[in-house]
């Protein structure tokens, strides 16, 4: 007989709430008036900001094997959560399209709800079943939300190759898991670690498993839909699908590679490794040449995705707090470049080019301080994905890569280091177009030449019109950008616990043990605090 | 109010100053943006007095509060902690940094009236004491270094505040790269100090340092020798002096402020607080003290053939510098401590007393131009000579008990360091001879003698200034005199602090095991008694006389004659600044430039087409990326599969 699971539902509360939100937002959504569609905005932020206050006040509470071991919340999940639905609110103020009304508020905020949702249960769960119906529930509403502009043909265009490249590789990955069954005979991320099944299903297993999460991440060299997507897709889909996406995907790859597959770093870590330069090196590449502010943004993510792997390479000496703190900063200032991408987008009444950079930086005579200071939220987005300190860029990347240096991976943090410098050549660029060029209409015009319209998910949107929402955003994500390079510390404490979680309810930190270790400086050093 | 409380606000309070007049931009008047700038320092001084009653009123007198922000970074045992350190020795400089910080604030005002960048002005200012108090309260080497930096970029703004004046902007970038020497300096130095023990905040420094390093070795002399570089720069010693005198091209409130009150006591400041690890080597010790002498000394010959008023001043305060550098050196911080503070009074005085001048005679600081200005400025005179007076050690002005203080120390320290220290002391004498020299050369030869046809200009009402005569409201503005007004006052009565036999306030305030007001050696020296206090005082009074009547009669009445006649080699010497600056150029300034020269040509050949050929190689490794993403979306799956492909084999690989 089969025992009756025990189900605890505070595990899975982030999730209850954002499914019911979305139900009810796609009712609301339905009608055509202008309150319909305030109040799907208004509800979507509710129920985001609701899941936001619950995750933070639950922060701390571990819940392992939930639903007959399918749910395991704790700080790591928790951290997924938090950044996916900091994202998602991001998007829903990007998204604000002032009076004009298109009908579709209903589709895109109950989508980026279940996205949301989707995302939570993936970075929550603790078997690959559960995983995989997380990882399905965000894809299919990430692949409508790209195609939802549908009287643009480069949003749909988006969405199709998205379903197609990204249903290959979510079949990819449930081969995957079902090779690792065949080895283990379990889903359960903690059973599959403490099984002693060693043979090629299990490894053919695991290279899949990380194959179709690497496809998530946006890793070379499975970054093949990345810049087509990233492009076509509504910038504020564009945005939340470059960081929530991205962050669960670490996270739960993290997991997956440590909790699942610990035993087998020796063999997965090279190949990380490996991921880590080819997505440096084609990231870095490939955004040189580029004339298109999202393009380059999604290269730019490519690059990301590498420096972030070298957090996983590091993960048995000090990378994974380091990722977890990267992946804040990572959110933080990608969102703030994003932010600033819609207010361009706005302005110009189409897709944004560095020639429509010129000359922004500047307050004068028709640009006020209001327009020049989201501008310079952009260039301090630009330094922090560069890495330049006193940005929080640095201390992530400096984490990054010291911990790819102890796992004994130094030539990996010369890679890294080596494509940040490359990376300088289109970072700069904007600070160089922002204030060293004049506006000059006809070069912007012609860089724009076969341009689609803009794609801020409102080609009707007349140009010259903004929001404060939206220059409001950018401005915050980058003084974000900056301010979390003040609380370096704070954020690798709680990366410490993710550290702990991989584990799974062991308590392994390098930086905990040490700070309560009584070695002999230690002993010394309490007067110093009096 | 907790005593933390207290001194948090006295830190930020400037820093608040500096935000509102950087918001407020155009939408404040200059008269909001100059009540904000002296409203937040005076908020600091208030807060600064409040530390300073709670400190007095602890039970318990500890080494110091650590009032810890937040924790910024921490790796393994390695912390930084963003904290600030409460003890005597940094509430008496938050006292004199905010006190005087304040009063030429207020001077500003009336300085500045009228300057377009006025609001500009403020802002620097108020960042300068910021900067100058994160370096002064810092918790820990880090941090430390964060005000070390903080100031000397305020300073470069500051020196080169009018930015059209190309001379301006040469000081400005001399100071800067000098400091900038400095500044390295002393982050190796702190590099090597968190090698050997891998802490930073104060306490533990203190207590490990001695344990790791051991006394009179090499490296602790090369960790000395590296924290003493910064401090000889910032606090323009030999042989980093040589930016101070330019540093003047600021306006004179910046030269009171930065180059005569705070900033350049920096360096004092520094040995005082890092005395524990100075302590480590005799050796530093003693080039401290030799430093310092020399660097009294020389500054006063140069003093007396100096014919730029500020310059004079400059080279004074170089020289007085130098007398707190052999106390601090011999460890008697208590006495450099005492006369860093009274310095900062007469030496203040000094300077705005010479912005009155100046701005009264319309930007004219050539000292030949003036004469009998007394008759004109008798206030001004008044203060003027009073600070003089307190400059040269007349009793009872406050200069006489502090540098008869260091004296009588230098005095005892030969009983430590051996029969040269005497020299030193002898040194001290001569140095002493040479302030009534140079201070009273310029009382002379502005306020007294035969009326220049300047000065009668001036008389006239003919010197305008933004269109108004400036001698319109009497001597000068109000917010301009009353400053001065109580500075002189401080001059006067500042010495009351310690009198000999009777009390030492900064002495016992300074009591406390990491802000001893004297190293134990020092202490136990035989001579360190009030009796040699004295006795020292007894020698040196005379002296300073003697000064003020050469002065008299070489400027004054002309009996002994011009001093370029007499020692025509010695005045050619001292308007060359010895040689210093040319000297820099054939040994440093003109190598490097060759080097720069030769570098270019390098780059030029070799760096810029390699780098080109990398760009193309670069750009062309981007398009063909960008080649292969032709939107096909069969092409995309083919590549997206053959990737996990490559995934799978490489697993196979690595693990058979």
């Amino acid at each position: 007989m089969i025992p009756k699971p025990e189900l605890d539902w505070f595990a899975i509360l982030p999730e209850l709430i954002t499914a019911v939100g979305a139900m009810v937002v796609l009712l609301v959504g339905m009608g055509r008036k202008q309150w319909n569609r305030v109040a799907s905005i208004a509800l979507t932020s509710a129920t985001l900001i609701a899941t936001f206050v619950f995750v933070l006040m639950e922060f701390n509470v571990s819940r392992y094997g939930a639903f007959a071991g399918l749910i395991d919340s704790d700080e790591l999940a928790n951290a997924g959560r938090l950044i996916a639905v900091i994202s998602g609110l991001v998007a829903v103020g990007l998204a604000v399209r002032g009076r004009a009304n298109d009908g579709r508020h209903g589709e895109f905020h109950a989508l980026l709800l279940t996205a949301v949702c989707g995302m939570s249960l993936f970075a929550a769960s603790g078997s690959f079943v559960s995983l995989f119906i997380g990882l399905e529930l965000f894809s299919i509403s990430l692949y409508v939300l790209c195609a939802l502009d549908a009287d643009r043909s480069a949003s749909l265009e988006s969405g199709l190759k998205y379903l197609i490249i990204g249903g290959l590789s979510s079949a990819v990955l449930l081969y995957g898991t079902a090779l690792v069954y065949g080895a283990t005979g379990s889903f359960d991320l903690a059973v599959i670690g403490d099984s002693d099944s060693r043979g090629i299903l299990l490894f053919a297993g695991a290279a899949l498993v990380l194959g179709g999460l690497a496809f998530k991440i946006g890793a070379a060299p499975m970054h093949w839909w990345t810049p087509d997507v990233y492009e076509g897709a509504g910038t504020p889909v564009t945005a939340f699908m470059s960081t929530a996406t991205k962050a669960v995907g670490f996270l739960v790859l993290a997991r997956v590679l440590v909790t699942a597959f610990g035993a087998e770093s020796s063999t997965w870590v090279p190949i990380v490794a490996g991921l880590a330069v080819a997505s440096i090196v084609i990231g870095n590449a490939g955004a040189l040449g580029q004339l298109h502010l999202k393009r380059m943004l999604a290269y730019s993510s490519i690059a990301q995705a590498g420096y972030l792997l070298c957090g996983i390479v590091g993960w048995d000496t000090t990378g994974i707090p380091a990722l977890v703190y990267a992946l804040i900063v990572y959110t933080a200032m990608t969102l703030g470049a994003f932010a600033y991408v819609v207010v361009l987008e706005r302005e110009i009444g189409r897709d944004a080019t560095f020639a429509d950079l010129a000359g922004r930086g500047w307050a004068s005579e028709g640009r006020s301080i209001g327009h020049a200071l989201p501008a310079f939220g952009l260039v301090v987005c630009s330094l922090s994905l560069a890495g330049i300190p006193p940005t929080a860029g640095f201390f992530s990347k400096f984490g990054l890569f010291d911990g790819a240096v102890e796992s004994g991976y130094a030539w990996l943090a010369v890679v890294g280091a080596l494509g940040s410098v490359v990376s300088l050549g289109y970072y700069l660029r904007v600070i160089v177009e922002l204030y060293m060029r004049e506006p000059n209409a006809a070069r912007a015009a012609a860089a724009a030449v076969n341009l689609p319209a803009a794609s801020t998910g409102d080609h009707r949107w007349s140009a010259g019109t903004q929001l404060p929402v939206v220059s409001g955003l950018a401005v915050a994500l980058a003084g974000a950008t900056l301010l979390l390079a003040f609380v370096p510390n704070k954020v690798f404490e709680l990366g410490c616990d993710v550290k702990a979680n991989l584990a799974q309810r062991g308590d392994d930190c390098t930086n905990v043990d040490a700070a309560a270790a009584p070695g002999p400086v230690a002993q010394t050093a309490p007067a110093a605090a009096e | 109010m907790s005593i933390e409380a207290s001194a948090w606000i006295a830190y930020l309070a400037p820093l608040a100053g500096v935000l509102i007049i950087l918001f407020g931009g155009m939408k404040l008047s200059h008269k909001v943006a100059g009540l904000v700038s002296c409203a937040s320092v005076l908020i600091s001084f208030g807060a600064a007095i409040a530390t300073l009653l709670k400190w007095n009123s602890l039970d318990e007198p500890e080494h110091g509060v650590a009032s810890v922000a937040w924790t910024w970074l921490t790796s393994g045992t390695f912390r930084i902690p963003f904290e600030i350190f409460i003890d005597p020795l940094s509430i008496w400089m938050l006292m004199v940094v905010t006190g005087v910080g304040f009063l030429i604030h207020v001077y500003s005002l009336g300085y500045m009236a009228g300057d377009p960048q006025f609001r500009r002005f403020m802002a620097y200012l108020n960042l300068f004491i910021f900067s100058m108090l994160t370096l002064v309260l810092a918790g820990n080497l880090a941090f430390l270094l964060v005000g070390w930096g903080l100031v000397g970029m305020a300073s470069y703004l500051l020196i080169g505040f009018w930015h059209d004046r190309p001379t301006a902007v040469a000081a400005a970038k001399k100071a800067f790269i000098v400091n900038a020497i400095g500044d390295v300096a002393i982050m190796l130095g702190l590099f090597l100090i968190f090698m050997e023990i891998g802490q930073v905040s104060w306490i533990p420094v203190f207590e490990l340092l001695p344990l790791a390093v051991e006394e009179n070795s090499g490296r602790a002399f090369m960790i000395c020798l590296l924290l003493l570089g910064g401090a000889l720069a910032k606090s323009a010693q030999l042989p980093l002096h040589t930016w101070l005198p330019d540093a003047m091209e600021g306006p004179t409130p910046v030269s009171a402020l930065i180059h005569a009150a705070t900033m350049v006591t920096a360096g004092v400041y520094a040995i005082a607080r890092l005395h524990p690890i100075f302590d480590l080597s005799m050796d530093a010790q003693k080039l401290i003290i030799v430093l310092g002498g020399l660097t009294l000394l020389m500054a006063g010959f140069i003093a007396l053939a100096q014919t730029d008023i500020k310059r004079v001043i400059a080279y004074s305060t170089m020289s007085q510098i130098g007398y707190m550098f052999v106390a601090a050196g011999i460890g008697a911080y208590g006495a450099a401590m005492f006369h860093l503070a009274t310095h900062a009074f007469f030496k203040a005085l000094l300077f705005l007393g010479a912005g009155i001048v100046i701005h009264a005679l319309g930007d004219e600081q050539d000292i030949r131009k003036m004469g009998g200005l007394k008759k004109y400025m008798p206030k001004t005179y008044k203060l003027f000579l009073v600070g003089s007076l307190a400059l040269a050690g007349i009793f009872p002005f406050a200069g006489f008990f502090s540098k008869d203080e260091i004296l009588a120390f230098t005095l005892a320290a030969g009983d430590v360091y051996g029969t040269w220290a005497y020299v030193i002391y002898g040194f001290g004498l001569l140095g002493a001879l040479m302030t009534g020299l140079y201070g009273f050369r310029l009382v002379f030869l502005v306020f007294h003698g035969t009326e220049s046809p300047l000065v009668a200009q001036y008389g006239r009402g003919e010197i305008l200034h933004h269109g108004h005569a400036t001698n319109e409201h009497g001597e000068a503005p109000r917010s301009m005199f009353w400053p001065v007004a109580v500075l002189g006052l401080l001059a006067v009565v500042g010495g009351a602090l310690a009198i000999p036999g009777l009390w030492n306030v900064p002495h016992d305030f300074l009591h406390g095991a990491h802000a001893a007001p004297t190293r134990e050696a020092l202490e136990h020296a035989e001579f360190s008694t009030p009796a040699i206090w004295l006795f020292a005082l007894a020698i040196s009074l005379p002296i300073a006389v003697l000064g003020i009547l050469g002065a008299w009669m070489i400027w004054g009445s002309g009996k002994l004659g011009s001093l370029r006649t007499r020692f025509p080699r010695m005045e050619r010497a001292g308007q060359n600044a010895w040689g210093w600056d040319s000297m820099y150029d054939k040994v440093f300034s003109r190598p490097s430039q060759a080097l720069a020269t030769s570098a270019v040509a390098f780059e030029d050949t070799i760096t810029v087409p390699a780098l080109e050929e990398a760009e193309f190689a670069g750009r062309d490794a981007g398009a063909n990326i960008a080649r292969l993403q032709n939107g096909v979306v069969r092409f995309y799956a083919l590549g997206t599969a053959l990737a996990f492909l490559a995934v799978v084999v490489a697993f196979i690989w690595v693990e058979g």
